[in-house]
């Protein structure tokens, strides 16, 4: 091996990646030789840990940029736009498919996965829309994302083909998409009496879909912000000229959004008349969230979009990303069971919390490894101008 | 604030939800006026730019 290899290879986030990914495998040894029980703090009180509340409701909102960047310039013909759409499509389908992966931990048989779609439809239940539209999605972010793979394998006519599909798969993903990001939160509807009122809405669905669309504007800018120091030099002319212009629009949008999902909090508060609980200690953790992680990045994206602050936007956007996921967390977690003494309370053992750390770290190697390889911040030069 | 029927729950309820509608409508207005009043300002720029 050349010192130069050495010096490619080594890399401080490649030896932390090779360390979770050790810690991963003998993880997923342990789980599916020892079950739940031998990895998990899961009980009959809590049998949705984070591998529900991180992995698969906070997976599912952080992917919600593939399908709110692809209605954007492909439905509202915000063309400007054009170039965020194939890394949020390639987010989306790598967080769709983690969160299928990490749901093959969570489930006690996983090799049942595909019976309710094929074998045993239960079309009365919510959870069996959330699996039918996950299962869909995934398909559609396959086909969506596998233009981008067949123009580097070089199979021109299948990649013509499937391009064709574009509009018709954007509209799919945009049903899909609004039916299951509510439906996960309706899923918490079933539960009055176990989560906190404060967190606990007849909304619940409105304020995931709202949220889940707040946090995919948020995520473009995120991910392309993390993205461009490492692979500045696989981003064509083209994107990095409107890459500003996808912060200063997105911004403006994720501003109104966040806006919205105030204004349904708020709604739901009045509508419900909780404001009793507001002067609890859970009512000052739930003002933390509202005030901190949706009132906040409203404003900040608000006066960041006015003043074209490109640096502002960015910090925000990493704001808004962590305020979905506190939420996400508060409701399956934290303000979940809240009435069970601090003894039967959930939290996660080093077990769950190492499988959650490897799924990240899959998906960002398999990121990489795309993206180093396919046109994605960049158009392929027998095919520039082909959208 | 004790409510001794369904009908005094909801009538309080939804006066509260009708005025915060209200608020709400006049907040976005604002809010929309407020990101966008420099638009014509950075229009005039970037077109200096082009010129």
């Amino acid at each position: 091996m050349t010192s130069e290899t050495k010096k490619t290879l080594f890399t401080p986030f490649n030896i932390f990646a090779g360390i979770v990914l050790l810690i991963g495998a003998y993880l997923t040894v342990m789980r599916f030789t020892g079950g739940l029980a031998a990895v998990t703090n899961l009980d009959d009180n809590n049998p949705w840990g984070i591998w529900i509340g991180f992995d698969l409701l906070c997976g599912v909102a952080l992917a919600a940029g593939g399908f709110t960047t692809s209605a954007a310039v492909y439905i509202f013909g915000m063309k400007k736009y054009h170039s965020a759409v194939r890394p949020a499509i390639l987010t989306a389908f790598l967080g769709y498919a983690l969160v299928v992966f990490a749901l093959h931990y969570d489930v006690g048989r996983p090799w049942r996965l595909p019976y309710p779609i094929f074998l045993q439809p239960g079309t009365t239940s919510l959870l069996y829309e959330v699996g039918l539209c996950v299962f869909l999605y995934l398909t559609v972010l396959a086909i969506e994302y596998s233009v981008a793979a067949l123009e580097w394998l070089g199979l021109k006519k299948l990649r013509s083909l499937v391009h064709k599909l574009t509009l018709l798969l954007t509209i799919f993903g945009v049903v899909l998409s609004t039916l299951h990001q509510s439906s996960l939160g309706a899923l918490y509807l079933i539960a009055p009496s176990k989560l906190h009122p404060l967190w606990y809405s007849t909304y619940l669905p409105i304020q995931f879909f709202v949220s889940a669309i707040a946090v995919g504007l948020s995520m473009v800018i995120f991910e392309g912000t993390l993205s461009h120091k490492p692979f500045h030099h696989k981003m064509d002319a083209t994107f990095l000229a409107e890459h500003d212009g996808v912060i200063l629009g997105f911004a403006r949008g994720a501003s109104m959004v966040l806006a919205c999902y105030l204004a349904i909090k708020i709604i739901a508060l009045g509508a419900d008349n909780n404001w009793k609980y507001l002067v609890s200690g859970w009512g000052a953790w739930y003002l933390f969230e509202i005030l901190g992680f949706v009132a906040l990045p409203s404003l900040l994206y608000a006066i960041g979009s006015r003043e074209r602050n490109i640096k502002l936007i960015k910090w925000t956007a990493a704001l808004t990303v962590f305020g979905v996921v506190l939420n996400r967390f508060n409701v399956s977690l934290v303000a979940f069971n809240w009435q069970l003494p601090s003894a039967q309370r959930y939290f996660p053992s080093w077990g769950e919390i190492g499988v959650s750390v490897f799924v990240v770290v899959v998906g960002i190697l398999v990121f990489r490894f795309i993206v180093t390889r396919m046109p994605i911040f960049y158009e392929h030069p027998e095919y520039k101008d082909a959208h | 604030m004790e409510f001794y029927t369904y009908h005094d729950f909801m009538l309080n309820a939804k006066n509260a939800v009708y005025i915060l509608m209200g608020l709400i409508v006049l907040g976005f207005v604002g809010l929309w006026r407020f990101v966008t009043a420099r638009d014509a300002d950075h229009e005039a720029e970037s077109h200096e730019e082009h010129h």
